[in-house]
């Protein structure tokens, strides 16, 4: 029996959601294609066709949200989720690599292929469902992966991975009971917020008195979405934390990555000859509400967010780096600007998207940041096992729009560190990255 | 400056970032457990400098240090492992 959960017709968007909305239409503004992104997981064993294809029918009779279409109301635009549409199940597409035999019809010649493909995301003319799609691949007689693609209007990294935590759940037992999306509230007036939100929108005009810079030069780009990752081997990873356990404890890795980020980036400028640049790195942190049953919620996006800003004096190496981002952390903790961007997310989430994007960029000289930016921790919080086979990596391949047009993003799976750089290639050359890469080893492994 | 006990430190952790935490939490038990996350720490390291004069090193910012109230009271004293 499915815990069906009552339609509701009208869902808030979260004040993260806001941005993330805006940051959708510039994407699409510049190619039609929205926010995408792309996860995977690589599973040992073999994939469970009809099990899965019950598994994604089963999703949406739960959770509204997969079946929900993203409307703006008539006057202002405001946006919202509109749960009126059909519990379809989500689309899910059965593969299987040409080295290896079997039944699929569907014959791919690898999976980077298919992920090169599948980044590329989806002309989007509506914000109706699918918001998310599957691809399941037999990539040998011993392994398989499943990949997501997903719209982050819907979900962020955090989510996804709760997601396929969920699936597994649903797998060992049918009965188990989905966690319900809690609705954001706001009970403060406008004017409050206004108040609240006075201390980071002060900081964020501040940004942008700095010449900070990215790789699109502000411009809004297309541009063939792609992608560069790494997975560290365990003993690589093990190496990484003696070489970061040289500069601080385990709770400052949210510092030395987004050092990391910056200094991938100070590499590509240096490169084409800049100096004397400043770098604007953002910092997520995850504020993820609960259902009344205290299970978190999978969708919507759920994030306060750190503006730092690091000058090519500040990141000479991981060290420095790290311990000024920690230094700026400090400062925006004792000003209290999280809650401060707490206050203007839920302000602006009742703003048009374009609206909210043409005033943070004119405040910023058309940029938005120099690199996108986030840390996911370990994937699913440990989990170590997934439909029926055990995990042996998990990657996020998000997928970037211009500005900024580049991210570097860094997450962990079973004891292997996965450092990725998405970019677009009008805005990055595979050169550049490869760059980027000597620059994360070096600094990483000490190489 | 209060005396950093574990019991004073479960309170600052209490009445700062886990207003939830359980009337009898004892000196051992696990704030990440109990919900502690990067960012609690970071507003932990705020709150000991202002009410302890402890100034948290980097080198010191490490899950085993915020582990309790065990720990915690240990890393403000300078005894930490």
């Amino acid at each position: 029996m499915s815990t069906a959960a009552p339609a509701i017709p009208q869902f808030p968007i979260s004040g993260t959601d806001g941005f993330v909305v805006a940051l959708d239409y510039l994407a699409r503004s510049a190619d039609g294609r929205g926010l995408d992104a792309l996860s995977e997981i690589q599973v040992s064993g073999q994939p469970d066709e009809t099990r899965l294809r019950w598994l994604v029918a089963e999703l949406p009779k739960r959770m509204p949200l997969l079946h929900a279409t993203l409307r703006k109301d008539g006057w202002f635009g405001v946006p919202y989720w509109e749960c009126s549409g059909d519990a379809v199940a989500v689309p899910i597409e059965f593969h299987r690599v040409s080295s290896v035999a079997g039944q699929e019809t569907s014959v791919i010649e690898s999976v980077s292929t298919l992920r090169r493909l599948r980044m590329q995301g989806r002309e989007r003319s509506s914000l109706g469902p699918p918001h998310i799609h599957f691809d399941v691949v037999r990539t040998s007689d011993q392994t398989w992966s499943i990949l997501m693609n997903w719209s982050h209007l819907l979900l962020d990294g955090t989510g996804v991975e709760l997601l396929f935590k969920h699936m597994n759940e649903l797998w060992h037992d049918p009965q188990a009971v989905s966690p319900q999306q809690p609705v954001v509230r706001n009970d403060k007036p406008w004017w409050k917020l206004f108040q609240e939100s006075e201390s980071c929108g002060k900081h964020l005009m501040n940004l942008g008195v700095e010449p900070f810079v990215s790789v699109s030069q502000g411009k809004v780009i297309s541009g063939r979405r792609c992608c560069l990752w790494e997975t560290f081997s365990k003993e690589e990873t093990a190496r990484i934390k003696l070489t970061l356990g040289k500069i601080g404890g385990d709770m400052m890795r949210t510092f030395f990555y987004a050092g990391l980020a910056a200094r991938c980036h100070q590499a590509v400028f240096q490169s084409r000859g800049h100096s004397d640049l400043s770098y604007a790195v953002t910092m997520p942190v995850q504020q993820r509400p609960k259902d009344s049953a205290g299970r978190t919620a999978i969708f919507q996006n759920h994030m306060s967010m750190f503006f730092f800003i690091l000058k090519d004096a500040d990141l000479t190496d991981l060290a420095t780096a790290s311990k000024v981002l920690m230094k700026q952390h400090m400062e925006h903790l004792k000003l209290k600007r999280h809650l401060s961007f707490n206050s203007l997310q839920l302000l602006t989430r009742r703003m048009p998207g374009k609206t909210m994007l043409d005033m943070v960029r004119l405040a910023q000289r058309g940029e938005i940041a120099s690199c996108y930016h986030a840390y996911t921790g370990s994937f699913g919080e440990g989990m170590t096992s997934f439909c029926g086979g055990d995990i042996l990596n998990a990657i996020h391949m998000p997928t970037v729009n211009a500005p900024p047009g580049s991210g570097l993003f860094v997450s962990e799976c079973q004891d292997q560190l996965t450092v990725t750089v998405s970019y677009l290639d009008t805005c990055l050359s595979e050169a550049e990255t490869e760059m980027m890469r000597e620059r994360w080893r070096s600094d990483l492994l000490g190489e | 400056m209060p005396d950093a006990t574990p019991n004073t430190m479960i309170e600052l952790v209490r009445e700062t970032v886990l207003p939830d935490l359980p009337a009898d939490f004892s000196a051992v038990a696990d704030f990440f457990e109990a919900g502690l996350d990067s960012m609690g720490v970071m507003q932990l390291v705020m709150y000991l400098e202002e009410r302890f004069g402890k100034k948290v090193e980097p080198t010191e910012l490490s899950r085993d240090n915020f582990r309790s109230g065990n720990t915690l009271a240990a890393l403000v004293n300078g005894k930490a492992a």
